[in-house]
């Protein structure tokens, strides 16, 4: 979705800004990141930096970080299987994509299971139709009826094989080698999910995938998600200090073995909720923590990259609604340019179909909203407005507007716009039970764009040199026996 | 100073979460030569306690609960090594808990909140950390024998570490011995079911509360 808006929302002053990035700096140099693997920390150290390697710290200076950020690239492209479904990250694009989480959850009552491998494929069917879902995250993959070993891989071939949209990738154990071969089978990037784990902290795990996906060309996040008084100050200016410093940390790793490497700023940050403990998701905090990100992005040169519009609710009610509405908007007012909190629900440990399909429209909203609206003769309507004069009801018949009302006003799927006594008559159904309705509907009619047939052998070849790997040989019958459904 | 007087200061230094009050109190009533064990009891527990009731409650936040529990944990120390030193043993009435995040996750906050809660409800806690390797448990539950066993998984990666763990434990012969609760961002009571632990929590006031019914049930089963 091209942006159109002319000021995204500022929360910071110019001064802010600089005073963040110089405390962001001031962590880097003085406290520094500490990096679990050896090979990381050789690898910046002959970059200038100074290494503690018992205690796996690094200490950045701050032209290393400087020179990472000038050599990351100020604009790219993350390919998708459908050339139509690209995504150009230039500062100008915003994005909206399907979440991921360990379950699937029933939206009225929250009760959750682990997905099963129908469930997979419907949420990929869901999103390769949905009109405003422009991508997929898949961070993880638990399948019920597959050998949980081999999940990632499989959910991943199963992403590939039914959507031609652009996914993500996850960090986890061996997976990024498998996922840079299937990319590569059907002709399309992704987007590598690595991050920081604060406080300071990158794992192995997370700097072995950066470090794979931008060897084979894909774009990565770097960043991290901290609890606000848990993992990081309480504060939001602190926090910001500290994510800014975490997210440069990783752009200066990257950028060091693999100059000009797509990068973006991923965030997962929230405030704990003090009363109980746990995240605040859906806080308004969120919010204006990404106003402020978008801005220090684009300060430092950064495509972004977030995991929200996301609420604290466990089911699909008014809070879920409101929350995930109200960050959705913030976000696409901030310059947030990728914003994957689509169908997730409780803070992302679940996902809800039907809230993938409400979510679906709060997100063609927000684009709407982005598109803005032309003013030209055409729109201005003086001509229309002259020759109707005075006329009662003449707008509705006049070609005017049945040419210009698909352009100028947005259509939502699910929203209830029924006078009282037809909606009654219709079921006085509420939007879930709408949402729910819709989805058979749409599995049913949605043809996915077919791999060839190369294409499913390769992905079936990769999935069994998987299984070897992983199970030595066995359970084979689970990952290969339904490719196709 | 009135032993009396010591203990309400005591108690109020654990309800304010006041660690260096907590210290100069506890260091005051070893000076004092003040019955510990009282002290223990009528100071540090019954504070601690009102600290876990008030944040139940929703009176008090989570910053002051683990105030308080730091306050209480520096004066503990200073008196469970003075007793210690007497050859004495620590007398608790309360349950053993055993708890830590599973090897391959490293997230701490969600089994240190669990943890602080069971402090307050009176349990022994013995808190292994984080990324814990599945002997390192089986060690554990050998040498302090808890009535408990949390297991903690945020990733979903590393949930399965949890069923490794039970059986390990199974393996070992020490599955009856003790009872397991599994909890963490990952985990669902049809996961807890299914790898045979004995209580799943959503919360960390429900697994107190949960923990403190399973240990309810030993000691039935104990007095059976």
């Amino acid at each position: 979705m091209h942006n159109k808006v002319r000021f995204p929302l500022q929360v910071l002053s110019d001064d802010d800004i600089k005073s963040i990035y110089v405390a962001a700096l001031e962590i880097l140099v003085d406290v520094g990141i500490q990096f679990e693997d050896e090979r990381v920390l050789h690898i910046l150290e002959e970059r200038g930096c100074t290494v503690d390697y018992p205690r796996m710290r690094v200490k950045f200076i701050p032209s290393v970080i400087e020179q990472a950020l000038r050599s990351c690239p100020s604009e790219f492209t993350v390919k998708a299987r459908n050339p139509e479904y690209s995504l150009l990250f230039d500062g100008s694009h915003v994005y909206f994509a399907a979440h991921s989480a360990p379950t699937v959850c029933d939206p009225k009552t929250g009760l959750s299971h682990k997905p099963s491998s129908r469930d997979v494929q419907d949420r990929l069917i869901l999103i390769d139709a949905l009109e405003h879902i422009n991508a997929t995250l898949t961070l993880t993959g638990e399948v019920s009826d597959k050998p949980p070993e081999v999940g990632v891989e499989w959910v991943k071939a199963e992403t590939f094989r039914r959507t031609a949209k652009v996914t993500t990738a996850p960090a986890f154990r061996n997976s990024p080698k498998w996922i840079i071969e299937m990319a590569a089978v059907v002709g399309s990037q992704v987007i590598g999910c690595c991050g920081c784990s604060p406080p300071l902290f990158y794992a192995k795990q997370d700097t072995d995938a950066m470090l794979q996906y931008a060897a084979a060309g894909h774009p990565v996040t770097a960043g991290s998600g901290i609890a606000l008084g848990g993992t990081g100050p309480v504060t939001l200016a602190g926090s910001l200090a500290q994510q800014t410093a975490e997210t440069l940390a990783g752009v200066a790793l990257v950028q060091s073995c693999h100059p000009g490497t797509g990068m973006l700023w991923l965030t997962e940050t929230a405030p704990m909720d003090m009363r109980i403990g746990d995240l605040a998701w859906g806080s308004i905090e969120v919010g204006m923590l990404h106003a402020a990100q978008g801005q220090m992005s684009r300060f430092l040169g950064l495509q972004n990259f977030s995991l929200f519009p996301m609420s604290s609710s466990h089911i699909s009610d008014q809070q879920l609604g409101f929350e995930k509405g109200m960050q959705a908007i913030i976000m696409a007012l901030s310059g947030i340019q990728f914003m994957a909190g689509g169908g997730g629900v409780y803070n992302e440990s679940s996902i809800c179909l039907e809230q993938l399909i409400i979510d679906n429209d709060i997100y063609g909203m927000a684009a709407r909203f982005l598109e803005g609206f032309e003013v030209n003769a055409d729109t201005l309507a003086l001509d229309i407005i002259r020759e109707i004069g005075l006329q009662r009801n003449s707008y509705l018949s006049h070609k005017h507007t049945r040419r210009m009302f698909k352009q100028e006003h947005f259509f939502p799927g699910v929203s209830n716009r029924l006078a009282f006594e037809t909606w009654e008559k219709s079921g006085s159904k509420d939007i879930v039970a709408r949402a729910q309705e819709r989805i058979p509907h749409i599995i049913q009619k949605h043809e996915s764009a077919p791999l060839s047939p190369e294409a499913e052998r390769e992905l079936d070849t990769i999935l069994r040199a998987v299984e070897k790997e992983r199970l030595s040989g066995t359970q084979t019958e689970h990952l290969t026996e339904q490719s196709t459904a | 100073m009135q032993t009396s007087d010591l203990i309400n200061n005591l108690e109020h230094s654990i309800i304010e979460g006041d660690v260096d009050n907590a210290e100069k109190w506890a260091l005051q009533a070893l000076d004092e030569k003040a019955d510990i064990p009282q002290a223990i009891n009528n100071g540090l527990i019954k504070g601690i306690k009102q600290v876990g009731d008030a944040f139940g409650n929703g009176e008090i936040f989570l910053p002051d609960l683990i105030l308080s529990s730091e306050a209480m944990k520096i004066a503990s120390d200073i008196f469970e090594n003075e007793l210690r030193k007497t050859g004495q043993n620590i007398q608790t009435s309360g349950g053993k808990i055993v708890i830590g995040t599973v090897k391959g996750d490293i997230h701490d906050i969600g089994k240190t909140l669990v943890s602080t809660l069971f402090k307050g409800a009176g349990f022994t806690v013995i808190d292994l950390g984080v990324d814990v390797p599945t002997d390192d448990f089986i060690a554990a539950v050998r040498r302090h024998q808890p009535h408990i066993l949390g297991l903690s998984s945020l990733l979903t990666t590393s949930a399965i570490e949890q069923k490794n763990v039970i059986d390990a434990l199974d393996h070992a012969g020490l599955r009856s011995q003790v009872k397991i609760m599994v909890g963490g961002g990952a985990i669902t009571e049809q996961w807890s079911q299914e790898i045979g632990a004995d209580a799943y929590s959503g919360d960390a006031r429900e697994a107190v509360d949960c923990g403190c019914r399973l240990l309810d049930s030993l000691q039935g089963e104990y007095h059976a």
